[in-house]
C-alpha cells in the first residue's frame, strides 16, 4: 500500500500518543494506590468495593454505640453496687438498734446515721449520666425522679422506659433499667399504703392528705387489694358548715357502711380498714383524695421508716412492741431491696457480656472486611511498577524510531 | 325461662370486590326470634373475617319491701333470692356467691344502682314475686326506667282443697294416705303422708317437707288459703305454670277435700328479660346488612355503620386484672430519652423503600454505580473500535490522495533532467541555424 508522508506523521504520532495515554494511567494508580479509579474500571468490583465499604462504615458505627452502652452499663453497675454497700450497712443498724440494751441516746445515734444513709441512697438513686441526664428515671431523663413531696412520702417521677439500643443488625441490647422497677417495686413484707390527692382537685384551695399509718395490719391485709376514695360531696343543707364526705371502696364504688356524709373538721383522724389518716387544709366539695393500698414498699421509705421508729417510739411496752415488729420487717424489706438490685446487676453483667462478645465479632469482620477491599481495590504496586518501566521502554522506542525516520527526505540529498 | 324480645332477623355478609366491582353476597345467617347474644355472636362468628362478641348488661336501681304480705323475691336465670331486708348491696354480695357466679353473671353494686352482667351474652331473665305493694326499679341502656310490683306477667298456678283444716289433721290411722302431684312439665311424684298435725300451719309444713323431700325443693308452696283450706302452688316466668293432682287416695281426699284436679287460679307475675349486645369485628373489605322490620326490636340496625378499630395505637393485655386495677394510656411528656423512634429511624436502613423489585437505600445505589460502571466501560470499548477503524480509513484515504515527499522529490529530479534535455535541443538546433545562415551569406 502506499504511504504517504502525512500518513507515515500520522502514524507514529497515533502510535506515541496512545503509549503515551497507557503509561499515564499506569502512573495515576501508582500515585494513588487504586487499582479502579472510575467505575468504567471494573463495573462489579466498584458495586462490591461501595457494599464493602457500608459494611465497614456500619460495624465501626455499632462499634461506637457499644463503647456507650458500656459506659452507661458500668455506671449504672458501680451505683448499684454502692448502693448494696448503703443497705447493708443500714442492715447492720437495724440489727444492732434491735439489741434490748440500748439506751434512747444509742437509739437517737443509730437513727441518725440511719437518716444519712437514707440520704446517701436517695442522692445515689438520683444518678446522672455523663450527658447530665439521670439514670434510673426511665425515659424521662431531665426531671429528677426521687423526691419527697409536700407529706414526706417518697416519689417516683420517672416513668417504667427502659432503653435499648441496637449493637448488631440483629442484636439489641438495654441500657438501663427504671428507678421504678429496681427501687419501688421491691415486695413488702405487710401490705402498705399510699396516700394522694386526686390531680382533677381544685387547686386554689387545696386539701392535701398526710400519709397513713396502718394501725390494724390484718384488716388492712383482709382489704387488699382494693383501695379507697374520699369523695368530698355537695354541702349538707347547703350549708357553709356543711362540709362532709364520703368513704368509698375502689373496686365497685360502693360506699363504705357508716361513712356517707360524714361531717369534714380539719384534723379529723379517719380511721378505715386498718389505716388512719388526716385531710388537712381547705378541701372542697368534688375534691377527692385517693389512698391506694399495695403489696410493696420502695426501699426509701424502708428506710426511713425504720429511721423515724427510732426517734419516735419510746419505752412503753405497746411501743416497744411496735418497735420490735418494725426491726423484723425493716431486716426482710431490706432484703427484698437488695434482692431486686442485685437481680438488676445480674441482668447488666450479661449485657455487658453481650456487648462484649459482639464487639469482637464486629472487630474480626472488619478486619476481613478491609482485607477484601483492598484486594479488589488497591493496585499491586510490584505489577504497576513493572508495568509502567515496560510502557516506559516501549515509549522511548517509539519516540527514538519516530525522531529517526522523520529526519529521512530526498531533498537532504539534493 | 322467658325469651327476649328480639324479633327473628337475618343478616348478609358481603365483601369488597378488589377490582372495584359492587361487593358479593357471601354468607346469609338467618336468627329465630328471641335469640340470645350468645347464640347469635356463635353463629355470627363461624363466617370467616367476622369475630363476634357478646354480653348483656342490666341495671337494678332500686329495691322496695315494704315488710307485709309476701316476701319480695327475685327470681333471675331460675335461681331464686329472696333475703329479707335486701338491699342493693346485700344482693350484689349473695349474686356473686350463688350458682350464678358460675354462668358467668357477676353483679356489681354501688349502693345506687346493681349492674347485672353476663360476659357470655346470655339473657338475663329477672321475674319480681311479692305482692303488689312491694317493687323493683330496673334501668334500660337509654335511661328509661322500668318499675315491675309483685304482681304481673309470669304466672302462678295453684290448686286448693275445700275443706277448712285449719285445725289440723290426723293421717296417723288408716291410710296409706298418698297423694300425687305434677308440675308443669315435670313427671309425677307421690308423697305418703302419716302424721298428726294439730294445726293448719303445721300441716302445710308437715306437707310442704313431705313434698321437698321428693326433689321438688322450692317448686311448689304449700299454705293455706284466707279461708283455711290447703293450697298448693308453683311460679313458672313463662304464663304456662300448672300444678295437676293426678292420685289422690280416698283418706286424702276425705280429710283434705282434695280430688284429681288440675290448676285452679293461674295468674300472671312480672318478669323482664334482657337479651344481650353484639360487638362486631370484620376484617377489611367486609360488610353487612340485616333485614331490619322493626328498629327497636332487632339486634342491628338495617345499615350498620362500621367504625375503624385503628386508633394510630394498639395495645395488649396480659394476665389477670382484679376490680379496680386502672390503667392509663396517655402521652409521656418529658420522655427525653425515649430512643425508639430513632431506632426505627435507623432501622430504615434495612427498609425495601427504593426500585422495582423494592431494595433498600444501598442496594438502589450500588445498583447505579453498577449501571453507570458498565456504560462507561461499554463506552470505552466503542472508543477504541472506532478509532481503530478511523485510522484504517485514513490510511486508505492518503494512499490514494497523499502526498509522497520522496516521490515527488524524485519526480523533481526527473523534470529537471527532463528540462535540461529539453533546453540542450534548443541550444543545438539554434547553433545549427547559425551554421547554415553563415553558409549563404
Amino acid at each position: 500500500m502506499r504511504i504517504s508522508s502525512y500518513q507515515l506523521n500520522q502514524q507514529g504520532i497515533n502510535r506515541i500518543l496512545e503509549m503515551s495515554q497507557q503509561t499515564a494511567k499506569t502512573q495515576q494508580q501508582l500515585a494513588t494506590g487504586r487499582r479502579i479509579t472510575t467505575a468504567a474500571d471494573d463495573p462489579v468490583a466498584a458495586v462490591r468495593i461501595n457494599s464493602i465499604n457500608e459494611e465497614i462504615s456500619l460495624r465501626e458505627q455499632f462499634r461506637s454505640t457499644i463503647g456507650l452502652a458500656e459506659s452507661d452499663l458500668k455506671l449504672e453497675e458501680s451505683t448499684l453496687d454502692h448502693m448494696v454497700q448503703v443497705l447493708q450497712r443500714v442492715r447492720e443498724l437495724t440489727i444492732q438498734s434491735g439489741n434490748a440494751i440500748n439506751t434512747a441516746e444509742d437509739r437517737q445515734f443509730i437513727s441518725v446515721e440511719i437518716q444519712s444513709r437514707f440520704d446517701e441512697l436517695m442522692s445515689l438513686m438520683n444518678t446522672r449520666l455523663a450527658s447530665g441526664d439521670y439514670l434510673f428515671a426511665g425515659f424521662k431523663g431531665e426531671d429528677k425522679p426521687f423526691v419527697q413531696d409536700a407529706t414526706g412520702a417518697n416519689v417516683y417521677h420517672g416513668d417504667e422506659g427502659q432503653r435499648v439500643v441496637q449493637i448488631d443488625a440483629s442484636t439489641s441490647v438495654a441500657v438501663s433499667d427504671s428507678g421504678k422497677h429496681i427501687f419501688v417495686d421491691v415486695p413488702a413484707v405487710n401490705t402498705t399504703v399510699v396516700t394522694s390527692a386526686h390531680p382533677n382537685n381544685d387547686q386554689t384551695n387545696s386539701g392535701t392528705i398526710s400519709r397513713a399509718t396502718v394501725v390494724d395490719q390484718e384488716t388492712l391485709d383482709a382489704f387488699y387489694p382494693d383501695d379507697l376514695v374520699i369523695q368530698f360531696e355537695p354541702l349538707l343543707n347547703g350549708a357553709v358548715s356543711g362540709y362532709n364526705y364520703s368513704v368509698r371502696r375502689v373496686s365497685d364504688n360502693r360506699v363504705l357502711s357508716g361513712l356517707e356524709n360524714v361531717p369534714f373538721d380539719v384534723g379529723d383522724r379517719i380511721e378505715v380498714a386498718g389505716m388512719e389518716f388526716e385531710i388537712l387544709g381547705s378541701p372542697r366539695p368534688g375534691d377527692r383524695f385517693i389512698v391506694e393500698t399495695s403489696r410493696t414498699q420502695d426501699v426509701l421509705t424502708t428506710v426511713e421508716r425504720m429511721a423515724t421508729g427510732l426517734r419516735t417510739l419510746g419505752t412503753t411496752d405497746e411501743q416497744r412492741d411496735i418497735f420490735d415488729a418494725l426491726v423484723g420487717e425493716t431486716l426482710d424489706n431490706v432484703d427484698n431491696a437488695i434482692t431486686s438490685i442485685l437481680e438488676v446487676r445480674a441482668k447488666i453483667g450479661a449485657r455487658l457480656g453481650i456487648t462484649e462478645s459482639v464487639d469482637f465479632l464486629h472487630q474480626e469482620i472488619e478486619l476481613i472486611s478491609k482485607q477484601m477491599l483492598s484486594k479488589l481495590r488497591d493496585v499491586d504496586y510490584a505489577a504497576a511498577v513493572s508495568t509502567l518501566t515496560y510502557q516506559v521502554f516501549v515509549l522511548e522506542a517509539a519516540h527514538k524510531s519516530f525522531a529517526l525516520i522523520s529526519r529521512l527526505s530526498l531533498f537532504n540529498s539534493l | 325461662m322467658q325469651a327476649n324480645e328480639y324479633d327473628a332477623e337475618s343478616v348478609t355478609f358481603y365483601q369488597d370486590d378488589p377490582l372495584g366491582g359492587s361487593p358479593v353476597a357471601v354468607q346469609v345467617i338467618d336468627f329465630p326470634a328471641g335469640s340470645s347474644a350468645r347464640q347469635i355472636a356463635e353463629q355470627l362468628s363461624v363466617t370467616s373475617g367476622v369475630d363476634a362478641s357478646a354480653f348483656t348488661e342490666m341495671k337494678i336501681t332500686g329495691i322496695n319491701e315494704n315488710g307485709y304480705g309476701e316476701q319480695l323475691a327475685l327470681v333471675i336465670n331460675g335461681i331464686r333470692f329472696d333475703q329479707p331486708g335486701m338491699t342493693l348491696n346485700s344482693l350484689a354480695d349473695t349474686i356473686n356467691s350463688s350458682t350464678l357466679a358460675d354462668q358467668g353473671i357477676l353483679a356489681l353494686s354501688d349502693g345506687q344502682t346493681l349492674t347485672l352482667s353476663s360476659a357470655l351474652g346470655d339473657d338475663i331473665a329477672v321475674f319480681v314475686t311479692g305482692d303488689i305493694t312491694d317493687s323493683v326499679a330496673f334501668e334500660s341502656t337509654r335511661g328509661q326506667v322500668t318499675v315491675l310490683n309483685g304482681v304481673g306477667p309470669g304466672s302462678r298456678a295453684s290448686t286448693a282443697g275445700s275443706i277448712n283444716v285449719s285445725g289440723g289433721a290426723n293421717f296417723s290411722m288408716g291410710g296409706p294416705h298418698t297423694l300425687t302431684v305434677a308440675i308443669d312439665n315435670q313427671p309425677a311424684v307421690t308423697i305418703n303422708l302419716t302424721g298428726l298435725y294439730t294445726s293448719g300451719a303445721s300441716l302445710a309444713a308437715g306437707v310442704q317437707a313431705e313434698l321437698n323431700a321428693t326433689g321438688l325443693n322450692g317448686a311448689i308452696t304449700v299454705g293455706l288459703t284466707t279461708s283455711g283450706e290447703l293450697q298448693f302452688s308453683t311460679v313458672d316466668t313463662g304464663s304456662d305454670a300448672s300444678i295437676n293432682l293426678t292420685g289422690v287416695s280416698s283418706g286424702v281426699a276425705s280429710l283434705l277435700g282434695l280430688t284429681t284436679q288440675g290448676s285452679v287460679g293461674v295468674d300472671t307475675f312480672r318478669t323482664m328479660t334482657v337479651g344481650g349486645r353484639i360487638n362486631l369485628l370484620l376484617d377489611s373489605g367486609r360488610t353487612m346488612t340485616s333485614s331490619v322490620v322493626n328498629p327497636a326490636g332487632n339486634v342491628f340496625t338495617r345499615n350498620p355503620v362500621a367504625n375503624s378499630t385503628d386508633f394510630g395505637f394498639e395495645i395488649a393485655m396480659a394476665g389477670r386484672p382484679v376490680a379496680g386495677d386502672t390503667f392509663t394510656i396517655d402521652f409521656n411528656t418529658g420522655g427525653v430519652l425515649d430512643n425508639r423512634n430513632g431506632q426505627a429511624l435507623a432501622d430504615l436502613r434495612l427498609g425495601k423503600l427504593l426500585g422495582d423489585p423494592p431494595q433498600s437505600l444501598t442496594d438502589s445505589y450500588s445498583r447505579l454505580i453498577e449501571f453507570i460502571g458498565i456504560k462507561a466501560s461499554q463506552t470505552g470499548i466503542d472508543r477504541e473500535a472506532v478509532q481503530s477503524l478511523l485510522e484504517q480509513s485514513t490510511a486508505r484515504r492518503e494512499s490514494v490522495s497523499g502526498v509522497n515527499m520522496d516521490e515527488e522529490a524524485a519526480n523533481l529530479i526527473w523534470f529537471e533532467q527532463a528540462y535540461n534535455a529539453a533546453s540542450r535541443v534548443i541550444s543545438i538546433a539554434r547553433n545549427t541555424f547559425d551554421v547554415l545562415l553563415n553558409a549563404i551569406g
